[in-house]
């Protein structure tokens, strides 16, 4: 019977019917074409980038899928051009600052939101997630008269002048604080919640308080939720645009030890980036170099925290 | 070591009162169980104690110390745990040590503790594992290490052996009661199983709805349980009740008439009582007043009588000083009203499936009643003894609801059968009599009365 029926039918029909009796290899073959899909749309940028530092600036008109000549030099070039590695530094410093206080603060809100029920609780925690879809925008002019000094509070006949943040790391990481925070919180407050209230009875009648439950049982415990809130802030900052464009002028110290002082206005990497860019040439192979400097401290810290942060998005999802 | 003492003790959420004017006297030392139905507020009541929550009113005392208001970490307790409870990313020696650790000991001293503990709970060399490694007994010896390390005050144990499985709970029962003849610390226990409570405790508490219903060494519980809750909770199987009306020398169900002297059955107006530290002491037994308004001392009693509207009168007014519960005319204001009877009253007959006998045959029982005529309905042969289901006449054949039936145990070599028609006996020394209202006990064994 099969055989007379195979005979009789095309190639088409026989291709159908086996994938529908063995479906695993159309499902294999499907996998295979995501997968190349999704490699070429997240790897070819940076293929594209390298195939830009590589080739020497006069030689980029025109450039092919191949480098247009060889320039390693471009990456030393970076360094020399402007102090790249003071910008990075900036963008290190902030970004760190930044998830330091984001993660402290969400960590307390997390367990507030996460292990405490009290009246209000839910219309709250939709308050503070509704901050994180306000355009960054919308704050922007209030936020840059507070920075510069220009609003003043009168109290008790006396005038207090909002102080003059622009061009330090207070202009930047406030705001970063406060857009990346809810996002920080849900995701605390996801893992708190799972931690079972025997763990954190047993710790206070141990001996701590309830702060202390939570810094020695429930953090450790909810480690790969930490450690997810930590990364996406610390790459979210690293590389936010918006603020850190508007509020520092772009100057940055000449030297490393310099970083402190008043002559380095904390520009980020991104200012550091976009500063090959003159009024007179157009670097595109430093710029194409920079980007891939800039991004390694990034890869670098996902690399090492992925087991954790793989976990971590998905644990929230998964229950035991 | 020490007392822990409640006082007026509640916990109210929203409108559910989960524990209710809760009054406990722990003794130093002394192992008890508190114990009821799921949802009773035995937890609750438990959780107070340890200061994981707090109460709505009242007081707790530990150690003679008040606690009320104090974190857990200050109130000199450990607690096991049903779930146990160990923290899963520290190694069992740093589980112990936790608690030793936080109050900063020196390290000499942490380890000679810790070696202590690991050896009383028979954890050596396991030190260095994570609890994912242990088995759950191991797990459970780990949470009991942790809790006698730091030599508290007080153990609270919540349901500790509930998810182990059978045979290993039997084991760590036995192993809890050795720990507890060795260390001779004050035990609060809560559980729902009663063979727990039964077998570990100096006192069983049992509690109903967030009401403690009686406090008494656990024999005392099973043999003369002060309500019809306590009779139906302790023992396994649970005690048969029967509704009946009580006459002039006897109680008529709906079987058939049982025959007693009426007099030993609650009290009646003119009855003298004596009040002691257990209750209301009458001639024929102790009923289950409660007298702790008066704070008697063990050997202390006030004579009294029973008067027409169900209080009490005073004989003594001349007592020094005079409790608070006594009124300046000389009468109490405790109201015994649901002990008075008389013919007519409603009650609930009790008795337990090992005091039903098939009739005539050599149960070696003196006074027993007279016989109901009984259809026997499921065997449950258990090996060392036989439980029957037991119909009565009236209603066999059809659909039967608890209150129709009997469960009578005999013994393994008794010849009953599957549907046969069996006549049996009470043995009146072993039957209860309960208020139907309120539950109290009314008289615990009866005498044969004039027919």
């Amino acid at each position: 019977m099969a055989t007379a029926s195979e005979s009789s039918e095309g190639p088409f029909t026989r291709w159908v019917q086996e994938s529908i009796t063995q479906p695993e290899n159309t499902y294999r073959a499907m996998f295979y074409v995501v997968m190349v899909f999704f490699l070429f749309t997240t790897l070819f940028p940076f293929y594209w980038l390298l195939v830009l530092a590589l080739t020497p600036n006069d030689a980029i008109r025109g450039l092919g899928l191949l480098p247009n000549g060889f320039n390693p030099g471009a990456f030393v070039r970076v360094f020399e051009v402007v102090p790249f590695h003071i910008y990075m530094l900036n963008s290190l410093i902030l970004a760190g600052l930044t998830t330091l206080i984001v993660l402290l603060v969400a960590s307390l809100a997390g367990y507030v939101f996460g292990r405490l029920s009290f009246p209000g609780k839910g219309v709250l925690m939709l308050a503070i997630l509704a901050i994180s879809y306000f355009p960054p925008a919308a704050f922007l002019i209030p936020l840059f008269r507070l920075f510069n000094g220009n609003v003043s509070i009168t109290l008790f006949g006396q005038t207090i002048n909002s102080p003059v943040l622009y061009n330090t790391p207070g202009a930047m990481v406030l705001p970063f604080t406060a857009l990346f925070m809810p996002l920080s919180i849900f995701i605390l407050t996801t893992f708190f919640s799972q931690i079972p209230d025997g763990l954190e009875d047993a710790a206070r009648i141990e001996g701590t308080t309830r702060l202390g439950a939570l810094f020695r049982v429930i953090i450790p415990l909810s480690a790969p939720g930490v450690a997810t809130a930590g990364v996406l802030t610390f790459i979210s900052v690293y590389n936010e645009y918006f603020f850190s464009f508007l509020m520092s002028d772009g100057q940055v110290a000449k030297t490393i030890f310099g970083i402190v002082s008043a002559s380095n206005h904390w520009a980020p990497l991104l200012q550091g980036i976009l500063s090959y860019q003159t009024q007179y040439a157009k670097f595109y192979n430093l710029m194409a170099a920079a980007s891939i400097v800039g991004v390694l401290p990034v890869a670098i810290l996902v690399v090492v925290a992925q087991e954790k942060i793989v976990s971590g998005l998905t644990a929230g999802a998964l229950k035991e | 070591m020490g007392r822990v003492t409640l006082e007026n003790v509640v916990k109210e959420y929203d409108d559910v009162v989960a524990v209710n004017e809760m009054t406990l006297d722990i003794e130093d030392g002394e192992f008890v169980t508190l114990v009821g139905p799921s949802g009773c507020g035995k937890s609750t009541t438990l959780e107070t104690i340890a200061g994981l929550t707090k109460p709505t009113r009242g007081t707790i005392e530990i150690a003679d110390r008040e606690v009320t208001n104090l974190p857990p970490k200050d109130r000199g307790i450990a607690m096991v745990f049903q779930n146990i409870a160990l923290f899963p990313h520290m190694d069992v020696y740093d589980n112990i040590s936790f608690g030793l650790r936080l109050r900063n000991f020196d390290t000499d001293e942490i380890d000679r503790r810790v070696e202590h503990a690991a050896d009383v709970v028979q954890l050596q060399g396991m030190l260095e594992r994570m609890p994912d490694e242990l088995s759950g007994g191991q797990r459970q010896r780990v949470a009991i290490a942790r809790a006698i390390v730091r030599e508290p005050e007080a153990f609270l144990m919540d349901e500790p052996l509930a998810n182990l499985d059978a045979k290993l709970r039997v084991h760590m029962r036995t192993e809890l009661q050795r720990l507890h003849k060795e260390l001779d610390t004050t035990t609060i226990y809560v559980t729902h199983d009663q063979a727990e409570a039964m077998t570990m405790s100096d006192r069983i508490a049992v509690i109903n709805d967030g009401d403690l219903q009686q406090i008494a060494p656990p024999l005392t519980c099973y043999n003369e349980p002060a309500n019809e809750f306590v009779a139906g909770f302790i023992g396994s199987p649970s005690m048969n009740f029967l509704e009946g009306e009580l006459l002039d020398g006897g109680v008529r169900t709906a079987y058939g008439t049982v025959e007693f002297d009426t007099d030993d059955v609650g009290v009646s107006p003119g009855d003298a009582v004596r009040l002691t530290a257990a209750g209301l002491e009458t001639n024929h037994g102790t009923l289950p007043l409660d007298v702790k308004t008066l704070d008697l001392a063990d050997d202390e009693e006030i004579p009294a009588t029973v008067t027409e509207d169900g209080t009490l009168d005073v004989e003594a007014a001349d007592l020094e000083p005079t409790p608070t519960a006594i009124a300046s005319d000389g009468s109490f204001d405790l109201d015994v009203s649901d002990f008075v009877v008389e013919p007519g009253d409603e009650v609930t007959m009790g008795v337990r499936p090992e005091n039903i006998h098939v009739a005539g045959a050599d149960h070696g029982i003196a006074d027993v009643t007279r016989s109901f005529d009984v259809t026997t309905d499921v065997l449950e042969p258990m090996g060392d003894q036989i439980f029957v289901y037991l119909m009565f006449e009236e209603t066999s054949g059809g659909m039967s609801d608890d209150a129709d039936q009997l469960l009578m145990s005999v013994d393994p070599e008794s010849q009953v059968e599957e549907d046969e028609h069996l006549d049996i006996v009470l043995d009146r020394t072993n039957v209860h009599l309960f208020d139907d209202d309120s539950g109290i006990a009314l008289a615990h064994g009866l005498a044969g009365g004039e027919h």
